[in-house]
């Protein structure tokens, strides 16, 4: 795991556990702000492209994965300690996954079901757009709660000379 | 991993691979013949509620892995856990209701997990994310389809009724859900080699 973060060429030092996980919670705030984006934006496919954009250049900022140039080393090889690691962050990501799982299918239950006319149309509008909203955030997690789990994990590192 | 599975008080033998992956085929045609039925019959509106049920009940009391009863094949994945906890101060409130809500909890063999158990069970979940991830993403791009194409569609002349779209992305989640609640243990118990059966005596 990288011990510096390049950002826009000046360099930050993340070897403290402290300071890694304040820039995941950066991040993630970030993704929030995509989701409430995407919500904002339904059913208007250039300014969701241009969403999926923007969490791509964030994903590559967090790494993992196919990711060579993010804070977390690209999940293929690797020595059988952290391939280990890279499991249970797996099992552990699982097991919070479905914080967004269980309540888009919810949503998207909810969703098929006749809407009472009586409702506020802000109500029904709402409806309309959540499963989608929440759709946005599980494939969101998918893609970077692995990665986050190790980064949160990790304890502190020596600090690169 | 457990070599045999009690079932309504019948010991069934799973020691063997084969038989293993026979209960796994058993298990998903029968939850994809539910989904079937249940879309023929309310289109998983109502009938949703067997399918959660059933994919539930199966993971807990059939694969077992999820759950701290130790029920199913699989021991529970936290058992190193709670045990660990029970083991700290067995006569604390805690431990006593633990304790009775969970008799196995006292059987390190039956309900905790060596070493080698717990890395399988971290890579069957990592392969299971994987393959899941393929079907909350195809639910995605659906969605994404849906509000992208589906208008672009009606300008050449392809009518695709909403409802069509709506229904896929709901029985992708409805799958996601089975997968969520099932892989993991399904593929430890598609992989794990042949074990040697219980004793008779």
């Amino acid at each position: 795991m990288k011990t510096e973060f390049d950002f826009f060429g000046k360099r930050i030092n993340i070897a403290t556990r402290a300071r890694r996980r304040w820039l995941l919670v950066l991040i993630y705030a970030q993704f929030i702000g995509l989701v409430i984006a995407w919500f904002s934006v339904y059913g208007r496919s250039s300014e969701s492209f241009l969403i999926i954009l923007a969490f791509l250049v964030l994903a590559n900022i967090l790494g993992g994965r196919s990711y060579k140039r993010g804070v977390v080393p690209p999940f293929a090889g690797g020595d059988e300690r952290e391939r280990y690691r890279r499991y249970y962050a797996h099992y552990v990501a699982y097991k919070y996954w479905d914080l967004t799982l269980i309540p888009a299918l919810v949503a998207v239950g909810v969703r098929s079901l006749p809407f009472n006319p009586a409702w506020h149309p802000m109500l029904q509008v709402f409806l309309n757009r959540l499963p989608y909203g929440l759709l946005v955030a599980s494939a969101i997690v998918y893609f970077t709660l692995p990665q986050a789990v190790l980064f949160w994990t990790e304890g502190d590192m020596e600090e690169h000379q | 991993m457990k070599t045999e599975l009690l079932l309504f008080g019948k010991h069934i033998n799973m020691a063997s691979q084969e038989r293993r992956r026979r209960l796994v085929t058993l298990i998903y045609t029968g939850l994809a013949t539910l989904m079937a039925a249940c879309w023929f019959l309310d289109h998983w509106r109502l009938s949703t509620v067997t399918i959660i049920l059933s994919a539930s009940y199966i993971s807990r009391l059939v694969l077992g892995g999820y759950g701290a009863e130790g029920k199913g094949i699989i021991k529970p994945f936290l058992g190193n856990e709670v045990r660990a906890r029970y083991v700290k101060n067995p006569n604390s409130t805690w431990s006593r209701l633990a304790k009775r809500t969970i008799p196995k909890i006292t059987d390190e063999r039956e309900f905790s997990s060596d070493e080698r158990e717990v890395h399988l069970r971290d890579s069957a979940h990592e392969v299971a994310y994987r393959r899941l991830g393929i079907v909350i993403l195809s639910a995605f791009m659906v969605a994404y389809f849906k509000n992208g194409l589906l208008p672009l569609m009606l300008e050449v002349g392809v009518v695709i009724s909403p409802v069509f779209f709506d229904q896929a992305i709901y029985g992708l989640l409805i799958a996601s859900f089975i997968l969520f609640l099932t892989l993991p243990q399904s593929i430890l118990l598609w992989t794990e080699p042949d074990m040697e059966a219980p004793n008779e005596n």
